[in-house]
């Protein structure tokens, strides 16, 4: 070491600079970052972008769906409208059973509940296939009283209408209802194990009670089927209640063969 | 003492067995109960919807956008294509509804009802000839029909079954004079084809009931009414 006190030494230049250095650091990491103002914009502009895209996605998925299933719906009814016999639509979205003929609707009757289940297991109970919806099903069976059409007798058939006949009573004359004893509680079977229970019950307010002992009747006491068949040949059930008179007076308009579809809740209007 | 255990051995062995049965039976209620499903909705909910379109990498979402929005575009076309088709089976204005179980004849214009009349249609009765090997059935044939002949003071030309079922002997010219009896059908006809008829009737007091022979029978002013709201082509619904 020098004696000059002019000359300083080497050190003192080293920290003198290291301390400059952590200075300039210091002050460096105190002001805020410069980023370029387009790639700022940009990043938020692209969230919002997605954002979009994703709900106009969603949308049109939507849209998709519904579209998917008026066709299906559409296309089911073109092809039962090609024939002229009536068939059944099941809506069970608004609660009704329609008799259709070609696109028209002849005849509706309102619905009070609607129930669907799967295949019956001893402890519990499946949920339908999904695709049970997505076909027309054909009546093959419905329980009930067997009807035997009445056979006229060659000589006595005219002689019941005549008005002119002075001693001809009616049975309307004296009060006596007319037609036949028809069921209010009954099963139609439809083609691969498809099968409608319709339960005619007095309309009105039930109790609780009511209500309770009819749906634990519903469970153990399943409903009967037409003759021969098994309730485990059944896939689909569907459990209709309705007004006691609708039902019975829907009964006679059911025959063998005839056609049946389901619409669903959620399922565009035909 | 013995008996006394022995005793109260059986009936815990029963009780634990009836509690058994109780507790598994009560299970399998509430499962059916649980499990009776209200029915679904086919069409997917809107949550479902957005976490499917969340799921989608951002890179991938404008290309599955517009793959999206062609499907969407296609399925509209195909659906107008589905209208026009089922369009063609529109019912005409107006239209009649026949109803055989209630005996009801609807008009209906519009799908609203302008007119409805109390009608009798077929008894659904079997009558066999007793000489040769025929036989008919008296019902309303059910499906699509259309007026196809108006008639005014229709003259009736009795068919064979109807000398059959009164024991008379059947002529055997079709123009026999015995076969045409006038009045019996009412002041007016609407021929609907193979035969039947919309037409007027003597019976009124049976009006409401299933007594003919295959036709529609309708009281003298309904009768008019529809004769005069249905013109030639008219759709004829019967069920």
């Amino acid at each position: 070491m020098s004696s000059d006190p002019r000359q300083t030494s080497p050190w003192s230049h080293r920290l003198l600079g290291a301390g400059l250095l952590a200075a300039a650091v210091g002050a460096g990491a105190a002001l805020p970052p410069t980023t370029p103002p387009a790639t700022q914009g940009s990043s938020t502009a692209a969230t919002q972008d997605s954002a979009v895209l994703r709900q106009r996605y969603a949308m049109l998925l939507q849209k998709k769906f519904l579209l998917d299933r008026e066709k299906k719906l559409k296309e089911l009814q073109l092809a039962l409208a090609g024939d002229d016999a009536p068939y059944l639509l099941f809506d069970l979205a608004d609660a009704e059973i329609r008799i259709i003929i070609r696109t028209t609707a002849v005849h509706t009757i309102p619905l009070e509940r609607v129930e669907i289940e799967g295949e019956r297991r001893l402890f519990s109970a499946v949920d339908p296939p999904p695709d049970w919806a997505n076909r027309t099903y054909h009546l093959t069976g419905k329980s009930g009283p067997p009807r035997q059409a009445e056979r006229i007798v060659p000589g006595t058939g005219a002689a019941k209408t005549r008005d002119d006949n002075p001693r001809a009573v009616t049975p309307e004359m004296l009060g006596l209802p007319a037609g036949e004893d028809l069921p209010e509680r009954y099963t139609l079977l439809f083609d691969d194990g498809m099968a409608v229970t319709l339960d005619g019950v007095e309309t009105g307010e039930t109790s609780w009670l009511e209500r309770g002992i009819t749906k634990i009747t519903d469970v153990l006491t399943p409903p009967e089927l037409p003759t021969g068949d098994r309730a485990n040949s059944v896939r689909v059930w569907v459990r209709l209640r309705l007004a006691r008179e609708l039902s019975r007076s829907l009964y006679p308009s059911l025959f063998t063969g005839m056609r049946a579809m389901f619409r669903m809740p959620g399922d565009p209007r035909l | 003492m013995r008996g006394f255990i022995r005793r109260t051995l059986r009936t815990g062995l029963l009780l634990l067995v009836g509690g058994a049965v109780a507790f598994f039976a009560a299970g399998w209620l509430r499962t059916s109960l649980d499990r009776r499903t209200h029915p679904r909705q086919v069409v997917p909910a809107a949550e479902a919807v957005a976490l499917a379109a969340a799921a989608i990498p951002g890179a991938d979402l404008p290309d599955a956008l517009a793959r999206l929005d062609r499907e969407v575009r296609a399925l509209t076309s195909q659906m107008l294509a589905l209208d026009r088709k089922l369009l063609r089976y529109r019912p005409t204005n107006p239209y009649i509804v026949v109803d055989t179980v209630a005996n009801r004849l609807l008009v209906r214009n519009d799908g609203k009802t302008v007119r409805e009349a109390i009608c009798s249609t077929g008894s659904g009765k079997v009558l066999d000839d007793p000489a040769g090997g025929r036989s008919w059935t008296f019902s309303t044939p059910r499906g699509e029909f259309h007026v196809t002949n108006r008639l005014d003071n229709p003259l009736w030309r009795k068919p064979d079954w109807a000398f059959i079922e009164e024991g008379e002997p059947v002529p055997t010219r079709h123009d026999a004079v015995e076969r045409f009896t006038e009045g019996a059908l009412g002041e007016y006809a609407l021929a609907f084809g193979d035969g039947y008829l919309i037409h007027g009737t003597l019976y009124t007091r049976l009006l409401g009931r299933s007594v003919t022979h295959g036709c529609v029978r309708l009281g003298p002013i309904d009768l008019k009414a529809v004769y005069d709201e249905s013109p030639l082509r008219t759709d004829i619904f019967v069920f």
